[in-house]
C-alpha cells in the first residue's frame, strides 16, 4: 500500500517550502527511527482555522508496516550552507550591524539564522574581532 | 557633672515611688509592644496582598498583542516612503494568538543564565454550561510541574491535588467561585462550550482559590494538551510563555531584549503591576507615622507626669540648708534622668524590635 504524507505548513513559512525538498520524518510508531522522503506537493487552500497549508511528501523507502492517521513529525530542508561563517546573535544588532573590535560598526549581509547564531554571507571575515553591543 | 552622683540620686528617686516607676514603665512598655505588633501586622498584610499578585504573575510574559502595525505598509512602499501619509481608519493587524516558533523560543530561554523558569500557558475562553445556562470563563491550560514551582501554583489550589490535573486525561481545576455557582463536586464532570461552539466533558479534580473573587468566578485550570485538544489545535499551539528571572529587577531590560529577538510582546511584571509597588510603599509610610506619632505623643504624656512627680519630690529638699543651690542642680538631674532612662527603655524595646525584623 502506498502512503502520502500530509503535512500542516504555517503561514509564516509556505513560502520557503517547494516541491522537490528533501523531508526528515519521524513517526509515534517508530520512535527510534528518522526515515526520508520528499515534498511532491503544496495544496494552495489554506485551512481557515488552524492558518495551515498542507504539504503532501512521500517516504524514500517506506516503512514495512503503516497505517493511515498515523501521527507525524517532520522537518523540511529549506537551505544549506557549507563552510559558514557564523557569529553569534546577540553580538548583531538590529539583524545588520556588527561592532568591531575598535569601535566602529559596519553593516553586514546575514544569511541563515536563529535565536543562538547567525550566518554573515559579506561583511566579516575569519580574522575580524567583534565586541558584544552595550544593551 | 559626676556620673556616680547623678547615678545614685536617680536610682534613689527611681525606687522611692517604685509604684509610679512601674506604672510608667508598664505604659512605655505597652506602647511600643502594640507599636511593634500593628507594624508587624501591617508589614505581614502587604506582604501577603503582594504575593497574592507577585508569586502568580511572571516576570516576564511573552504574548501577541492584538495591536496595529507600527509601520503602516504605505510608509514601507517604494513609492510613497518618503512621502508624508494620511491614514485614517487603521486597523489592528494579528490574526494569530500564538506565538511563533514557540519551541525554538523556549529552548533558547531555558539556556539564558538569567532565567530561572520557563512555564507556558495557554488562555482559552470558554462557557460553562449548565443545562442551557452557560457562564462566561476562562480555561488556562498550564504546565503542572513548571507552574508549580514557579508560581506557587499548589498553594492555591485549596482542594484536591494539584497533581491529577496531568495524571488524570480531560481533567479540570475550577475556581472556588465557579464550581460554588454550578455546584459541581470533585470527581463530577462538567461541560464547557469552546468559542467554536464544540462542548467538551471534564472531570473536576480539584479547586482553586486565589481570595480574589473576581478571578475565581472566572478562571479555571486545565493541562496544556487537554487545552489544545479543547481549542482544536496542535503540540505547539501556546499562546503565552511566563518568565522566572532570578532577579526580578532585571525584567524590564530583559522584556526588552526579547521584545526584539523574538518578534512578540514582552510585558515586565513591573509594568503590569506598577499600581502594587505604590501601593505597598504607601502603606508602610503611614503605618510608621501613625506608630511613631503614637510614641512621641505617649512620650510627652510620659513626660509630663514625671514632670509633676519631680516637682512634687523637690518639695522634700526645701527644708534643707543647701535647697536653693542644690534645688536648681537636683532638678537639672532629675529632668535628666528621667527623659534618659524613658528614651533608654524605649530604645532597647525598638532594639529588640529591629532585630526581630
Amino acid at each position: 500500500m502506498f502512503f502520502v504524507l500530509e503535512l500542516n505548513i504555517d503561514e509564516n513559512d509556505i513560502l520557503k517550502v517547494k516541491p522537490g525538498q528533501q523531508v526528515f520524518i519521524r513517526m509515534d510508531s517508530y520512535k527510534n527511527e528518522v526515515f526520508e522522503g520528499e515534498i511532491t506537493s503544496v495544496d494552495p487552500i489554506m485551512n481557515e482555522r488552524t492558518r495551515t497549508f498542507t504539504a503532501n511528501a512521500i517516504f524514500k523507502t517506506q516503512p514495512q508496516v503503516l497505517f493511515p492517521n498515523l501521527s507525524v513529525e517532520a522537518n523540511i530542508l529549506i537551505s544549506s550552507q557549507e563552510k559558514a561563517l557564523t557569529i553569534p546573535r546577540n553580538y548583531l544588532l538590529n539583524d545588520s550591524l556588527v561592532t568591531l573590535s575598535d569601535g566602529s560598526k559596519r553593516n553586514v549581509q546575514t544569511g541563515l539564522m536563529d535565536y543562538n547564531i547567525v550566518e554573515i554571507t559579506q561583511g566579516l571575515t575569519d580574522n575580524d574581532q567583534l565586541l558584544l553591543p552595550k544593551q | 557633672m559626676s556620673f556616680k552622683l547623678l547615678f545614685n540620686i536617680s536610682k534613689a528617686l527611681l525606687f522611692s515611688r517604685f509604684k509610679q516607676t512601674l506604672v510608667a514603665a508598664i505604659g512605655v512598655t505597652f506602647g511600643i509592644t502594640m507599636f511593634i505588633t500593628l507594624l508587624s501586622f501591617m508589614n505581614g498584610l502587604n506582604k501577603m496582598l503582594d504575593g497574592l499578585v507577585s508569586n502568580r504573575t511572571p516576570h516576564v510574559r511573552i504574548y501577541n498583542n492584538i495591536k496595529p502595525s507600527v509601520v503602516q505598509p504605505i510608509n514601507e512602499s517604494a513609492q510613497f516612503k518618503d512621502a508624508y501619509n494620511f491614514i485614517s481608519s487603521v486597523k489592528p493587524y494579528n490574526t494569530r494568538k500564538e506565538i511563533y516558533n514557540v519551541n525554538a523560543i523556549m529552548d533558547k530561554l531555558k539556556t539564558d543564565d538569567r532565567v530561572l523558569g520557563v512555564a507556558p500557558k495557554i488562555a482559552a475562553q470558554v462557557f460553562y454550561t449548565l443545562g442551557n445556562v452557560n457562564l462566561n470563563g476562562v480555561i488556562n491550560g498550564v504546565d503542572v510541574d513548571a507552574e508549580a514551582r514557579l508560581f506557587y501554583f499548589n498553594d492555591y489550589v485549596t482542594t484536591g491535588n494539584y497533581l491529577d490535573l496531568q495524571n488524570t486525561s480531560n481533567s479540570i481545576i475550577l475556581g472556588k467561585g465557579v464550581a460554588d455557582i454550578i455546584l459541581a463536586q470533585i470527581g463530577d464532570v462538567i461541560t464547557v462550550t469552546t468559542s467554536t461552539g464544540e462542548q467538551f466533558p471534564l472531570k473536576v479534580v480539584g479547586y482553586f482559590q486565589s481570595g480574589i473573587a473576581d478571578y475565581d468566578k472566572v478562571q479555571s485550570y486545565a493541562s496544556i494538551t487537554t487545552t489544545q485538544k479543547l481549542l482544536g489545535r496542535g503540540k505547539s499551539y501556546i499562546s503565552d510563555i511566563q518568565v522566572k528571572l532570578k532577579d526580578i529587577n532585571l525584567a524590564p531590560v530583559v522584556a526588552t531584549e526579547y521584545r526584539n529577538i523574538f518578534e512578540a510582546d514582552a510585558e515586565d511584571i513591573q509594568t503590569a503591576n506598577a499600581q502594587f509597588e505604590t501601593g505597598t510603599n504607601v502603606r508602610t509610610i503611614i503605618s510608621y507615622a501613625v506608630g511613631i506619632t503614637l510614641l512621641i505623643v505617649a512620650g510627652f504624656g510620659i513626660y509630663n507626669i514625671l514632670n509633676m512627680l519631680i516637682y512634687e519630690k523637690d518639695g522634700y529638699h526645701s527644708h534643707t540648708k543647701t535647697n536653693r543651690l542644690c534645688g536648681v542642680r537636683c532638678k537639672k538631674h532629675l529632668y535628666f534622668h528621667c527623659t534618659y532612662y524613658r528614651h533608654l527603655w524605649g530604645t532597647c524595646r525598638n532594639g529588640f524590635w529591629f532585630c526581630a525584623q
